[in-house]
């Protein structure tokens, strides 16, 4: 019976050691966060300074204006009070209808709403991304101060951003969609406009000789 | 440790010292001639043979069994302290809180509204492709042509402008109704994320990881619906390319009918 119980102590204690000295050993652990601590220091605020990066380039005020609500952020930017404004200062109004038929308004009216909407969609998805980068930030130093059996928490977290970061991208790949549509609709506007003018002037042509 | 006494109890060894003990009780019981108490029983060789049985459990289980305790002290300490520390679970957990709430403000945002059409037809193809609602894609063919028109009638424009057109129409419209099933999956995707999230502000360590494979499935998926979106974004760009080509063909048809038109001018008459 006692060889029994030190067999079986015998079994434990190399348990216990597999768990302090090859699966969970303090000095690996340490090295680990040593390193992760030296990749923060290392490279966040390289990363966050060219992620902040200024890439303003608009010359005259109009522009400028327009540049400065695309580039501010959601926080500073309301997506519909001034946008509509500052848009057409810099890209101009719709015609009147005496300057040009109905299609061509709504066709305008169309591209111009698409192009805002993808504008307005550019300065959410610029704090979704700042957004994104807090949170990575925040995981990865919590990451780094948590023990072995909490990491996979940490993980679980990450990936759990990543599947809402890539549902952004989904609503910006939505939002790049509409406005090639809008580019292709275009294109079709000016053939389908190009026919009617076609038709309209050979039929002035031909009307007028009988 | 009450896998350890089960262990014991099922051991042969214990058995075989079990029924040691009882035959010799019943030795001393049957064989003794001298001492006899009041039943009959030798009490001088019940008394040898019990010290004898206690030396033995001492030497043979008692120190033994305070190692085994020893040694499972200590791995429940480094278990508690080292691997999964309380601290440390309800700060991963706290996290998720933190995460969660900031989920939620970016979901907020990135559905603001960005409607902008100020004219009615405009406005209503707009509402539809903005609507996130796959059952309104069977209305963008009507809106589509109510705002940017229909094909050219066959005497108003040559075969191979017209179908040009209906393929570029197409194209937009496919983009279109493609960006409406994109806004629905990426809603769908936002609800579930928070959910995980929710669900990881107080789940298990050790549950922990089945969390991250719906994830990971999750996210798996969301790079199909990407690669689905880029493939109808690539068609979109190549009928773009495609309508520039077209407009080159035509180009050079009319100024070539028109060259051969001027050259067959009787010259000179």
């Amino acid at each position: 019976m006692g060889s029994s119980i030190s067999q079986f102590n015998s079994d434990i204690s190399a348990i216990r050691n597999l768990q302090k000295e090859v699966v969970y050993p303090e000095q690996d652990l340490d090295n680990i966060r040593s390193n992760g601590l030296g990749v923060v220091s290392s490279y966040r605020n390289f990363t966050n300074s060219v992620f902040g990066l200024n890439v303003s380039s608009a010359q005259l005020p109009t522009g400028q204006a327009l540049e400065r609500q695309l580039l501010s952020g959601y926080a500073n930017t309301n997506p519909t009070a001034q946008f509509n404004t500052l848009f057409k200062g810099a890209f101009g109004g719709l015609p009147s209808t005496k300057q040009t038929t109905p299609v061509v308004m709504q066709a305008i009216d169309a591209g111009d709403a698409s192009a805002q909407s993808a504008m307005q969609m550019s300065v959410m998805a610029d704090s979704a991304a700042a957004s994104s980068v807090q949170t990575a930030n925040n995981i990865e130093t919590q990451a780094l101060n948590t023990s072995p059996g909490s990491g996979p928490q940490m993980g679980a977290q990450a990936l759990v951003i990543e599947l809402s970061s890539m549902a952004v991208e989904h609503k910006l790949l939505a939002t790049q969609l509409r406005a090639e549509a809008a580019k292709l609709a275009y294109n079709g506007v000016g053939v389908k406009q190009g026919a009617t003018a076609t038709t309209n002037a050979i039929q002035g042509v031909f009307g007028g000789a009988k | 440790v009450n896998n350890v006494v089960k262990k014991l109890v099922a051991s042969s060894t214990l058995k075989r010292a079990g029924i040691v003990a009882v035959g010799c009780v019943a030795v001393s019981l049957l064989g003794g001639t001298s001492a006899k108490g009041q039943l009959g029983i030798d009490d001088a060789a019940i008394m040898t043979f019990l010290g004898t049985l206690n030396s033995t459990m001492q030497s043979a289980m008692a120190i033994p069994l305070q190692t085994m305790q020893q040694i499972n002290s200590d791995m429940a300490s480094f278990t508690q302290t080292a691997i999964y520390p309380l601290q440390q679970i309800q700060a991963a957990q706290n996290l998720a809180s933190q995460n969660l709430s900031r989920a939620l403000n970016m979901q907020g945002m990135i559905n603001a509204s960005t409607a902008n059409a100020t004219l009615p037809t405009p406005q209503a193809l707009e509402a539809t492709m903005l609507s996130k609602d796959p059952n309104q894609t069977a209305n963008v063919p009507s809106l589509y042509q109510q705002t940017y028109g229909t094909l050219p009638a066959s005497q108003a424009a040559p075969s191979s402008v017209t179908a040009a057109v209906d393929m570029g129409d197409a194209t937009a419209m496919e983009s279109i109704k493609k960006a409406i099933a994109l806004d629905a999956l990426a809603d769908s995707e936002m609800q579930v994320s928070q959910q995980m999230m929710n669900q990881l502000q107080t789940a298990a360590p050790g549950n922990v990881p089945i969390i991250s494979a719906q994830a990971q499935a999750w996210i798996l998926q969301a790079h199909a619906y990407t690669q689905s979106g880029t493939a109808q974004l690539l068609r979109a760009q190549s009928a773009e390319l495609a309508y520039t080509g077209a407009a080159l063909k035509l180009h050079s048809t009319v100024t070539g009918n028109a060259g051969a038109g001027l050259f067959a001018l009787p010259v000179g008459h």
